[in-house]
């Protein structure tokens, strides 16, 4: 039991508060909780989310636990052992017609969607988490994608797949010449200018009626063929998005871990320090906004394939502060927080809408404050952090299991910086 | 030209209402370096309060009064409870915090009152008929909001500039170190901070209801036209909000007219355009400081 020792209350203070809710949860009867209006409405949705993230968090204690004489062994059965999980979560995704009736409120083309959040995320996640840019406007990329196939749809007759392509290199070239302006925001300038793109799209589709329909939009129902499974559509559409986001994923893993990454983050821990170092401060921003937006392009295009309609309407700003809450609920600088955040983007609000109408976005907002109190680094994050400390706590109660001296002297040097910490804020305190 | 002075006067009065929404983002700015993307929305939320207390059978002047008291201490519970564990977070934490504030108003307020639009009453006393001075029509309510801005812009002066809780409320928003140090409760001084802009959105919210219907987005757009009144003013300067507003409403009125491109759709792309200028070519708006980084 030296993980519960060993385990930080004072900064995861909330860790055994969710275990405790999810446990109420699962115990009561939940007509019992139904019993009271609209509070056992909302407690459900709350308390069975707590319950879900503790189940995780308990389960990645477990499995750090269970793995321990394999991750013993060193960092290359670690990073071994990582490929594995990456393989399982692919194998989850690629299955998914195979269970997909059998999980609640879920369907391929949800799914599909899901994905596609996960695409415009991950982008934002890149920007956002790692370059330090707070981008208000995803929304608008987004929109670029679908009216760019929508467009291509009705006035030349553009093959689909096309628009798949030129979509992100609009959004994209977009993106890039946006960044330049954004070079002079900071911090919730940025926020308040990129938001000012978001808010612009609606009534900019609205106006240019001749090519964007105006408000009825452009529908392109029954009229987008596809090269196999024709009977099947929902399929086809779900597996090229997966695969798509399966590239997208990759790419935004390896610029993240190369060159790129780093002068990112170094760029938004102290850009006076990077750009001294040689960093080129502009280009990188600019290249970051350029990627997220042709990410974002890419998802739109991909959506307005799915959903086969594209109007004015889809694209309010509030498209544009929903992708960055799944962002930062995900966990902003994380790469697979985007798969967290994607799911809960499509999934809370379809579970919660039976409540009220605008219950999904109360939620949300709820939700959103909660994580950003408990969790700054996300639901990733947090789980990252949880697997830490589970391998520290675990390492030390079997000193010598197939570990070096080294490892040893780490984490008691560990150890003990975290007991002066703690000195330090009792005795400031 | 005729059509020109009617364009300008209502213009002046909608400027007045983004300059009293801009005057709220200024004071918290100034004091915490927050944008609180949650003022529309508390706004709103106030207005409707107001709403209920009308439907209720109060007087517009019972009522009024009422909900600035409630929008002040609403303003400081939301400073306290929610803003001040994330003070010294980063800045995306606590943009996000405000847009979690932004999203719940918003949700909260169609939840409990529906999207239908409600109509607001303009104020006892008030006559709707609007006079006539030559070939030019005056409606007095856009008289009465723009002396209700005076009125405020006198009171907070005097506030500021003349009062010991305003010599404090400034030192702690200038140096809040250093005011600790001389005994200035700065927590609280941020919070009152705070209260002040709820109620003097809460103020533009039920001033501009009876021109705009009541619904739950109705401050969004008035939002977006405040930024760019505070941005255009200058994000630190209180005067500079109210001169940005009412520039701002002008833009927007005869831009709207004048520039056939614009018409009435994108009248929210005028301050967007307002808003970019602004950042790129005086950072510090009008009236701003421009502050230098030290490095």
């Amino acid at each position: 039991m030296e993980f519960v020792r060993s385990f930080d209350y004072r900064r995861n203070w909330f860790f055994p508060l969710f275990v405790v809710a999810g446990l109420v949860w699962l115990l009561a009867e939940p007509a019992k909780l139904d019993a009271i209006p609209a509070v056992g409405d909302l407690i459900g949705p709350f308390a069975g989310m707590a319950a879900l993230l503790s189940l995780v968090a308990i389960g990645t204690v477990i499995a750090a636990y269970l793995l321990r004489p394999v991750l013993d062994r060193g960092p290359q059965a670690e990073r071994a052992l990582r490929w594995v999980g990456y393989g399982l979560i692919i194998a989850f995704f690629a299955c998914m017609p195979l269970y997909v009736e059998a999980i609640p409120h879920a369907s391929m083309l949800k799914m599909t969607v899901a994905i596609q959040f996960m695409i415009v995320i991950v982008g934002l996640n890149l920007l956002t988490g790692f370059g330090g840019q707070i981008s208000l406007g995803q929304g608008a990329f987004f929109a670029i994608g679908g009216y760019t196939l929508a467009i291509g749809f009705r006035e030349w007759d553009m093959p689909w797949g096309w628009s798949l392509l030129i979509a992100p290199l609009i959004a994209g070239v977009l993106g890039f010449l946006i960044g330049i302006p954004a070079l002079r925001f900071k911090g919730p300038y940025l926020a308040l200018a990129t938001l000012s793109l978001a808010v612009t799209v609606t009534p900019l589709a609205k106006k240019f009626e001749e090519f964007t329909g105006g408000v009825q939009g452009v529908a392109m129902f029954g009229k987008l063929s596809v090269p196999f499974w024709q009977d099947n559509l929902d399929r086809f559409f779900y597996y090229m998005t997966a695969l798509l986001a399966l590239l997208v994923f990759v790419l935004a893993a390896n610029l993240r871990r190369g060159r790129f990454g780093r002068a990112l983050i170094a760029i938004r821990d102290n850009e006076t320090a990077a750009s001294a170092m040689g960093v080129n401060v502009a280009l990188y921003k600019m290249t970051a906004f350029g990627i997220a937006g042709a990410f974002a392009g890419l998802a739109g295009a991909l959506n307005g394939v799915v959903i086969q309609f594209v109007s004015p309407d889809q694209y309010s700003p509030l498209l544009s502060i929903r992708f960055l809450v799944g962002a930062v609920i995900g966990g902003v600088a994380t790469i697979n927080g985007a798969i967290i955040g994607g799911l809960f983007q499509q999934f809370v609000p379809d579970v919660t809408v039976s409540i009220n109408k605008s219950a999904p976005d109360a939620i949300q907002a709820i939700i959103l404050i909660v994580v950003m109190y408990t969790m700054r680094h996300g639901v990733a994050g947090f789980l990252q952090e949880t697997w830490r400390y589970a391998r520290s706590g675990l390492r030390l109660r079997k000193p010598g299991a197939g570990g070096t001296a080294v490892v040893e002297t780490v984490v008691v040097v560990e150890r003990e910086e975290v007991v002066i910490v703690r000195q330090d804020g009792g005795g400031a305190a | 030209m005729t059509e020109f002075i009617q364009l300008v006067l209502a213009g002046t009065a909608n400027g007045c209402i983004y300059g009293l929404l801009a005057l709220a983002l200024v004071l918290i700015y100034r004091s915490t370096h927050i944008i609180n993307f949650g003022q529309g929305e508390m706004a709103m939320f106030s207005t409707y309060i107001c709403w209920s207390f009308l439907n209720a059978g109060m007087g517009y002047w019972v009522a009024v009064p009422l909900t600035l008291i409630l929008a002040f201490a609403a303003g400081i519970a939301v400073q306290r409870v929610l803003i001040r564990p994330v003070q010294n977070a980063p800045e995306l934490t606590i943009v996000i915090v405000t847009l979690g504030l932004y999203l719940f108003f918003n949700s909260l307020a169609l939840w409990i009152y529906s999207g239908v639009p409600k109509p607001f009453p303009l104020p006892t006393g008030i006559r709707q008929a609007s006079w006539q001075v030559g070939d030019i029509f005056i409606i007095p309510y856009h008289l009465f909001i723009f002396a209700v801005l005076i009125t405020l812009m006198a009171v907070l002066y005097v506030l500021f500039q003349r009062t010991k809780l305003g010599l404090g409320l400034r030192a702690a928003a200038a140096q809040p170190a250093s005011s600790r140090l001389v005994g200035i409760n700065v927590n609280w001084m941020l919070a009152l901070g705070w209260g002040i802009a709820a109620a003097a959105g809460a103020l533009a919210g039920m001033l501009s209801a009876p021109v705009v219907q009541l619904e739950p987005n109705f401050m969004a757009t008035i939002l977006i036209f405040s930024f760019a009144s505070a941005t255009l003013g200058g994000f630190d300067s209180p005067p500079g909000a109210v001169v940005g507003g009412i520039a701002i409403g002008n833009i927007v009125a005869l831009g709207g007219r004048y520039i056939e491109f614009i018409g009435t759709q994108l009248d929210i792309v005028l301050a967007l355009v307002v808003i970019v200028a602004v950042l790129l070519i005086r950072p510090a708006g009008l009236f701003g400081r421009q502050v230098v980084q030290r490095v």
